[in-house]
């Protein structure tokens, strides 16, 4: 394949994922410029360092990448929170006068999902329910459900065993189903 | 959990609920998506990253070499100062080394005569 054959094959590829890549880092980080950095950093690594690999090949490196920037966001962040939390302490400040930021989120669910009726309210309710799933499960939920990744591949993308996708994979299922039965699209 | 189970997973199929999120992205973010990933295509290609800090390296090295080689004495610094320390224990007076331009025009005179 040559120079630019391989580039449209790319820019192909990238445009096809970049929307879910999107929002897979927005219902972890809530915050669109944050997501949006992180799935630029992805595509960046990928063209960089992957482009000449089988394109078979991009659609799991691509989101073993994207979650390794995902990891490090959560990580950054919660070392800010604990200088912020200590900073506040330190320095006297009325801890309710700040507000944490996840806890300020607009609850895009509403209520009560079970009640939701229409199809967007319906995929907000989703989208909030994914939001309170702890991380692991959320990241194997949404590779495995959405992105069709396979068990093997999911493993790979979360750094994890196969049998530690299946649990958190099953329990995310388990609690969505749960939290989201009572509705209709 | 059965196959079943794992594939259709919650009612209303979670994974059409997800396609219709990514469809309904605001002009805004769908924009700065394409612009990401024009980005991306036309960075440089190979590892550049690595050469950032090789080049850093390379120059502070030059910049140590530089200045060792500027703080280094001179050969003809040593000299003089050999030179110095020579006149200081010397027996002779220091007159004559203030009157050695007059002792070296009467030896050239001497040997001309």
């Amino acid at each position: 394949m040559s120079s630019t054959d391989r580039s449209q094959a790319l820019d192909l590829f990238l445009s096809g994922v970049e929307r879910r890549a999107f929002c897979i880092a927005h219902i972890t980080t809530r915050d669109r410029d944050e997501a949006l950095d992180l799935v630029q950093d992805a595509m960046l690594k990928l063209v960089q360092n992957y482009r000449s690999r089988g394109e078979a090949e991009w659609k799991p490196l691509f989101y073993r990448i994207l979650q390794r920037r995902i990891q490090d966001w959560r990580r950054r962040t919660w070392v800010r929170n604990r200088w912020r939390v200590w900073y506040d302490k330190a320095t006297g400040e009325d801890e309710g006068e700040r507000e944490d930021p996840i806890e300020r989120a607009a609850d895009p669910a509403g209520a009560n999902p079970a009640d939701q009726v229409s199809n967007k309210r319906g995929v907000k309710a989703l989208q909030g329910e994914l939001q309170k799933l702890p991380f692991r499960q959320r990241q194997a939920f949404l590779l495995r459900a959405w992105e069709d990744l396979s068990v093997d591949e999911t493993a790979r993308t979360m750094g994890c065993s196969t049998g530690s996708v299946k649990t958190h994979y099953s329990r995310a299922v388990h609690v969505l189903r749960e939290r989201l039965k009572g509705y209709k699209p | 959990m059965n196959p079943d189970e794992e594939k259709e997973p919650i009612p209303g199929s979670a994974k059409r609920m997800l396609d219709a999120l990514s469809e309904d992205l605001d002009p805004q973010t769908l924009v700065r998506l394409r612009q990401a990933r024009r980005r991306a295509l036309e960075s440089p290609k190979g590892k550049i990253p690595w050469l950032i800090p090789a080049a850093g390296f390379a120059m502070a090295t030059a910049l140590i070499a530089i200045f060792l080689w500027q703080a280094e004495p001179k050969s003809n610094e040593t000299f003089f100062a050999m030179e110095d320390l020579d006149l200081l224990a010397t027996a002779e007076s220091l007159d004559f080394y203030g009157d050695l331009e007059f002792y070296s025009w009467l030896e050239e005179r001497e040997g001309a005569g």
